[in-house]
């Protein structure tokens, strides 16, 4: 019997004993030919004794299986770097499935051995060291081979639950970046100049639009929820939660980067940050400054969570800024005291300061030196002043009752 | 496995998912099956009786047939934060298939490990962390006079 001849895999699994018998994949044999059949007639019969191979043979067919098919490629595809970091990969794909050639490279070593299968290998492409399964992952989602554009984004705009308008939000996603490579690309084709121009408009309008718009909002959300809060504390905020790191993991996370027509692959973050603005100025040029405003905070204000104000806003010297805010508020200045030491003569001592003012204390801080507890403890005042403290109100993420003022005037009426 | 060799992680959500709106963290469904083959007649049983009505109740997933010749009908589930998961269906009803369908829509894409607490708060303790001087008196009132209680 010649080697390679593809061995119908449901009488190899019984003649070989294997517990599990066949495999699924091996089963199926969907592509099998009459002439196929007709070459594996010769087979002795069941439970018939192989004296050639011995009792492990449950080799699948070279022929069927040993190619690896568009789905065997996309299933060795490595995952995405961030993923990929975060998991163990055994954890990553707990699927019960793994790839034939693996399975193929753990069974006993005796199956693949040459003395059983000939002087040819069985799996001529690999033999086993999975070398051939390293294969370059495909760079864009769109070249994988599922990809519908157009129901993506619808998906994308059911996703967020808002109503997009879905040329808008194509349009969004188009970044200048993208059009000059296309254009540039057809031009090396040799294409005439009119059927270069590619027609698209891209997004730079929409997402200076959501640019500004997100930042007027959130700058008048913090304003309304922390109204002691500073103006330059506030443009902290805001800077930080527009910030191009932030916006580009948040877009992350949603997934932008496979919808985003750009350029460069990973797309940077910069592009990143421009295409989740224009999205959302594309919210506000289809649905409205209010659904935008609650888009906005949806999304952005959660990732306040955990942090602290002086984490995201850097103030230099806090006990300058106390003094100042409490002149303003016509307090007399703050008298900082040791209230309380441990081990001073130790290297790790340790010392509260309390601040206080008209003999009450407004705060109290820790620190290792007494210069840092002094700072500390004008931090913990300053967050008490601006009303930032660790044990203020979570935000409100309820939905705006547009009824509550109508009913208000008119049962006042 | 002890609970410190089996790795784990806290409870988490995508991007504090649910804070601010739910967002489905389930992005893309590809169902690929043979059109021949015989395990995969549950999966085709699916695709006739219950794909749509699957991707009318999920209009935020992307739900992808793809009949062709591969080596066992598989569920390949994509994620928002770019994780992969398939799932074999091989000999599975169809029933069977919507129900993990289903399962795989709510799932998050975030490692299925061992969750350390069922429960997860930023701030651990209301009061403050203990240190060694909590409940100690002042420094000023151990040093100042006492005041006789009158």
């Amino acid at each position: 019997m010649p080697v390679c001849d593809p061995v119908q895999p449901k009488e190899l699994g019984v003649r070989s004993g294997l517990p599990g018998g066949p495999s699924p994949q091996s089963r199926r044999a969907p592509g099998l030919t009459v002439a196929d059949r007709s070459r594996r007639s010769p087979l002795p019969p069941r439970n018939a004794p192989d004296p050639g191979r011995g009792a492990p043979a449950p080799q699948r067919p070279r022929c069927r299986h040993g190619a690896p098919g568009w789905a065997g490629a996309w299933r060795r595809r490595p995952l995405p770097a961030c993923s990929a970091a975060l998991s163990p990969p055994a954890a990553a794909s707990p699927g019960p499935f793994p790839p034939p050639p693996v399975r193929a490279v753990l069974l006993p070593a005796g199956n693949a051995a040459p003395g059983t299968s000939g002087e040819r290998p069985r799996f001529p492409e690999g033999s086993g060291d999975g070398s051939f399964l390293r294969l370059p992952p495909p760079p864009w989602p769109s070249e994988k081979p599922n990809w519908d554009y157009h129901a993506e984004i619808q998906a994308f705009s059911h996703r967020l639950h808002e109503n997009f308008s879905l040329d808008l939000l194509k349009t969004a996603f188009v970044n200048s970046c993208y059009i000059e490579s296309e254009e540039a690309r057809r031009r090396e084709l040799g294409l005439d100049k009119e059927t270069v121009a590619l027609n698209l408009q891209d997004n730079s309008k929409l997402a200076e639009q959501g640019m500004s718009f997100s930042r007027s909002y959130l700058t008048q959300c913090f304003e309304g929820a922390y109204p002691d809060l500073p103006a330059k504390g506030i443009g902290a905020l805001v800077d930080f939660l527009t910030s191009q790191e932030l916006v580009s993991y948040v877009a992350q996370n949603l997934s932008i980067q496979d919808l985003t027509l750009c350029k460069e692959f990973p797309v940077p973050p910069d592009v990143l940050q421009r295409t989740f603005f224009a999205v959302v100025g594309a919210l506000l040029d289809s649905s409205g400054p209010e659904k935008t405003g609650i888009f906005v905070r949806d999304f952005f204000i959660p990732q306040l969570i955990g942090k602290d104000l002086f984490e995201i806003w850097e103030v230099v010297n806090p006990m300058g800024l106390l003094v100042e805010e409490l002149t303003k508020r016509n307090i007399p200045s703050p008298e900082p005291r040791i209230t309380r030491q441990l081990g001073i003569s130790t290297v790790l001592p340790l010392y509260f300061v309390g601040l206080y003012c008209d003999k009450k204390i407004i705060a109290e801080g820790p620190g290792e030196t007494l210069f840092a507890a002094e700072e500390e403890a004008a931090r913990v005042a300053l967050r008490k002043l601006y009303g930032y403290t660790e044990s203020r109100r979570p935000w409100d993420y309820s939905k705006p009752k547009q009824g509550l003022a109508a009913e208000k005037a008119i049962s006042s009426n | 496995m002890t609970g410190r060799g089996s790795p784990s992680r806290f409870l988490a959500a995508v991007l504090h998912n649910g804070v601010g709106r739910y967002v489905r963290q389930l992005q893309r469904l590809q169902l690929l099956f043979s059109p021949t083959a015989a395990d995969a007649r549950g999966a085709r049983q699916f695709v006739e009786e219950a794909a749509l009505d699957f991707a009318r109740q999920h209009p935020d997933v992307v739900l992808y047939i793809n009949p062709r010749s591969c080596p066992a009908p598989l569920l390949l589930a994509e994620y928002l934060n770019g994780t992969v998961r398939e799932e074999l269906i091989a000999s599975k009803t169809s029933e069977e298939i919507v129900q993990l369908a289903t399962k795989l829509a709510g799932q998050s894409g975030l490692d299925i490990i061992r969750i350390r607490k069922p429960f997860h708060t930023n701030n651990p303790s209301i009061q403050g962390q203990w240190h060694p001087l909590t409940n100690k008196p002042s420094a000023l009132t151990v040093h100042g006079p006492r005041l006789q209680p009158q």
